[in-house]
C-alpha cells in the first residue's frame, strides 16, 4: 500500500527544517526551551484553514485547538482543558474562535436538520460525529431559514455558529474567572470567519471583560 | 492526510511540513495529542475525515519532544481538569520501567509510549475499525516531532489488516466473476464479516 502522501510530508519537513536552520541556525534549539504564544486559535479541522499558513505565523506564535465545525462545548474536557491551559498556564491574551465558509460540518448539520424536518419519525444514528454535532443541529433547527438559498442558509449557519461558540467560551470557567479578577491578565475573545474564496479573515464579534 | 497533534504552538502541522491549504486535515488537543475512546471531540474527526466527504488515506498521530503535557502527566494526581484529561496518560506512564533513566530520557520514553498508545486507540476506534472492515486502505502512522531539530521521526505504521484485505479481494473477485447476479449469499457473508470484525476490534 502506497504511503506516498505521508512520505511527501516527511520529505517536505526535512527541506523545511534545513531552510529554517540556514536562515536562523539556533531557531529550533531556542524553540525547544519554551513557548509564549499570545493567541489561542479554536478552529475547524478543515484542511483549507491551516491557522499558521493563513496568518503567516511561525512556530511559537499560536496555541491551537481544531475540531469538526470549530465547536466549544461547555461539557467537553478536550476543548476546556486547552482553554484552561492556554489562559492560566501559557497566558494567552486573545482567544480567537474561527469558523469558515463552505464548512462541511455546518453543511452536514443543515442537511440533518432538513432530514429531521422531512421525516419526523427518523432519528440520527448514534456515532461520535452525530453526537459531536448534535448541539449545532439543534441550533440550526432554531433558525428561520425560510426564503434563504442553500448558500445563504449555510452562511447564516456558519456565522451564527461562530457567535454561539464565542458565547460558550465567554461562559466558561477560565474566561469568567479571568474577567472577574482585575489582577488577572487581560483576555479578549474574538469571533472570526475565514472566507475560503477570498483567503481573508473578517471579525464578526469581539468580547472582553467590559462587554 | 489527517494529523492528530498537540496544541503546542511550536508544532504547527502545516508549518513543519511546509504544506499548503488543502493538504492536511487537522485535530489538535492539549496534553500530548491524546485520543481517548470516550472523547467524541477526537472521535468525530477521523469519522468525518475517513468518510467519503473527505476521504483521507492516512491518519497520523504526532507527538513531540519536551511535551509539557507528558511531563505534567508523569507527576499528576488528578485534582483539576487538565490532570483529569491526562489520567490515561498518567496510568500508561506508571506501567513503564523508567528506572536508571535521567529526566530527559524518561520523558522521551514516555512520549514514544504515548504515541504508540494513541495509534492503538485510533486503530480500535469506530471510524477506523469500520473502514478496515469494509476494506478501505487507511493507514495509521505514529510520528514524533523533535523540537530541537525540527525533524519528524516515524515510530510506527499500521495498515489494513491482512484478513480484511483478503476478504476485500474475495469480494472484488466475486463481483468481477458474477457482475449481474444478485450475490445474496455473498453479500450476507461480507456483511456478517464486517459486523464480526467491528465487534471484535472496536473498543467498548
Amino acid at each position: 500500500m502506497s504511503h506516498e502522501s505521508t512520505q511527501i510530508l516527511l520529505n517536505a519537513n526535512e527541506e523545511w527544517a534545513q531552510s529554517v536552520i540556514k536562515d536562523i541556525p539556533d531557531f529550533f534549539t531556542q524553540s525547544a526551551t519554551g513557548q509564549s504564544p499570545k493567541v489561542l486559535w479554536i478552529g475547524c479541522s478543515d484542511s483549507r484553514v491551516p491557522e499558521s499558513v493563513i496568518t503567516a505565523s511561525k512556530p511559537g506564535d499560536i496555541f491551537v485547538h481544531r475540531n469538526i465545525a470549530n465547536q466549544f462545548h461547555l461539557n467537553d474536557d478536550s476543548a476546556l482543558s486547552v482553554l484552561t491551559y492556554a489562559v492560566k498556564v501559557v497566558g494567552v491574551e486573545h482567544v480567537v474562535l474561527v469558523g469558515h465558509t463552505n464548512c462541511g460540518g455546518a453543511a452536514a448539520c443543515l442537511k440533518a436538520a432538513e432530514d429531521a424536518a422531512a421525516n419526523t419519525g427518523a432519528s440520527q444514528p448514534d456515532t461520535p460525529l452525530t453526537r459531536w454535532l448534535s448541539p449545532l443541529i439543534a441550533h440550526v433547527q432554531s433558525l428561520d431559514l425560510s426564503g434563504c438559498s442553500t448558500s445563504e442558509a449555510l452562511n447564516k449557519v456558519v456565522e451564527t455558529n461562530i457567535i454561539m461558540q464565542v458565547d460558550n467560551i465567554c461562559k466558561s470557567e477560565p474566561i469568567t474567572t479571568a474577567w472577574a479578577n482585575p489582577n488577572s491578565k487581560k483576555v479578549t475573545v474574538h469571533g472570526w470567519v475565514y472566507d475560503l474564496s477570498r483567503g481573508r479573515i473578517d471579525e464578526l464579534v469581539c468580547r472582553d471583560a467590559q462587554a | 492526510v489527517l494529523w492528530i497533534g498537540c496544541s503546542d504552538s511550536r508544532v504547527r502541522a502545516s508549518g513543519v511540513t511546509a504544506s499548503m491549504p488543502g493538504d492536511i486535515f487537522t485535530h489538535q488537543n492539549i496534553i500530548a495529542n491524546q485520543f481517548h475512546s470516550f472523547d467524541d471531540n477526537a472521535n468525530s474527526v477521523p469519522s468525518f475525515a475517513v468518510s467519503e466527504a473527505v476521504g483521507v488515506d492516512h491518519v497520523v498521530p504526532v507527538g513531540h519532544s519536551i511535551c509539557g503535557g507528558v511531563q505534567a502527566a508523569a507527576g499528576a494526581e488528578p485534582n483539576n481538569l487538565i490532570e483529569r484529561w491526562s489520567i490515561p496518560l498518567t496510568e500508561l506512564i506508571r506501567t513503564l520501567d523508567l528506572s536508571g533513566l535521567d529526566e530527559s530520557e524518561a520523558l522521551e520514553v514516555a512520549t514514544e509510549a504515548s504515541i504508540n498508545k494513541q495509534v492503538e486507540n485510533i486503530c480500535s476506534s469506530e471510524p477506523i475499525v469500520t473502514a478496515w472492515a469494509a476494506g478501505r486502505r487507511v493507514s495509521v502512522h505514529g510520528w514524533l516531532y523533535d523540537l530541537a531539530t525540527g525533524r519528524i521521526r516515524k515510530l510506527v505504521v499500521r495498515s489494513l489488516p491482512y484478513i480484511c484485505s483478503v476478504f476485500d479481494a474475495f469480494k472484488k473477485y466475486f463481483v468481477s466473476v458474477h457482475p449481474t447476479s444478485p450475490l445474496l449469499l455473498t453479500n450476507i457473508c461480507f456483511s456478517l464479516f464486517k459486523k464480526l470484525y467491528v465487534h471484535l476490534n472496536k473498543y467498548h
